[in-house]
């Protein structure tokens, strides 16, 4: 219901998730799993379940991290798949002021979980830039406003806070 | 638009996107958590998040675009008071502000 949601709200060009699964997969990586494994897990990966997981990787022992993902992924997935469906057989019954209030559940979620996720200044910096020049950017290159915005504001926000961070 | 068409843009949709995360799989194979590589992906990854964010609650398409600006950017602003008064508490952030949504809409 996220995805559909998402797609309903967002624009037709939201990039893939690549950039995303380049952040988690080095998390997780337990060189004792197959790579098919690690491929097939690939397709848990989303907002949701890369926002969990680093708020709670590091009270996890790296051998444990990848199987953890795979439950919690796994079980978003498969509530998404769950309530895709619920959602498509019992949206006439939603009225409009209900659904107007559950899609708008989506865009606070993401805002909340990125917030929460907020604890390096390189990190703040980069939010901060990349909403402010998707808005920016909008009124120029629409369908490519969010991406450009991102790597944009993602790669100020390196280069200026790089000397800060902490190496585990 | 026949149902073929629709079944084939979703398996060329759900293809593209196989294609894509395995390849990100791929090309983190040497990427390390302490590397400036992987800072530099997490602070894109999130600066895209945020650009999403913002262009979903200004310039939304569907269903948030029949609702006021009015009501979107202070709705944001009452799941930000309400997570930052609250303990930082998620749910009920997200909970109130979609209420609050539903409710502003639906009387303003």
């Amino acid at each position: 219901m996220q995805l559909i949601l998402l797609n309903d709200v967002a624009s037709p060009k939201i990039p893939p998730g690549k950039k995303i699964i380049l952040a988690i997969t080095p998390v997780i990586r337990n060189q004792n799993v197959p790579k098919w494994k690690q491929y097939l897990t690939s397709h848990f990966i989303a907002v949701t379940s890369w926002f969990n997981m680093f708020t709670v990787h590091q009270n996890i022992k790296q051998e444990d991290k990848f199987d953890y993902f795979v439950g919690l992924g796994g079980f978003l997935w498969t509530n998404s798949v769950v309530c895709t469906i619920a959602g498509y057989l019992f949206s006439n019954v939603v009225s409009h002021e209900i659904l107007v209030g559950m899609v708008f559940i989506n865009p606070m979620y993401f805002l909340i979980m990125t917030v929460s996720n907020l604890k390096e200044k390189m990190m703040i910096c980069s939010v901060l830039l990349g909403a402010s020049l998707s808005i920016i950017l909008n009124s120029f290159i629409p369908g490519w406003s969010v991406l450009v915005a991102g790597i944009l504001a993602g790669s100020i926000g390196y280069i200026l806070f790089k000397k800060e961070i902490v190496h585990e | 638009m026949s149902s073929q068409f629709i079944y084939l843009s979703i398996l060329a949709a759900s293809l593209g996107t196989y294609f894509c995360r395995a390849f990100g799989v791929y090309s983190a194979r040497n990427i390390s958590t302490d590397s400036p590589v992987f800072h530099w992906i997490k602070c894109v990854s999130i600066g895209v998040i945020s650009a999403v964010i913002a262009r979903i609650i200004l310039f939304p398409e569907g269903i948030l675009g029949e609702a006021t600006s009015f009501s979107r950017i202070s709705c944001t602003i009452i799941a930000l008071v309400i997570y930052f008064s609250f303990k930082k508490n998620v749910l009920l952030a997200v909970i109130v502000s979609a209420i609050s949504f539903a409710l502003v809409n639906h009387y303003i």
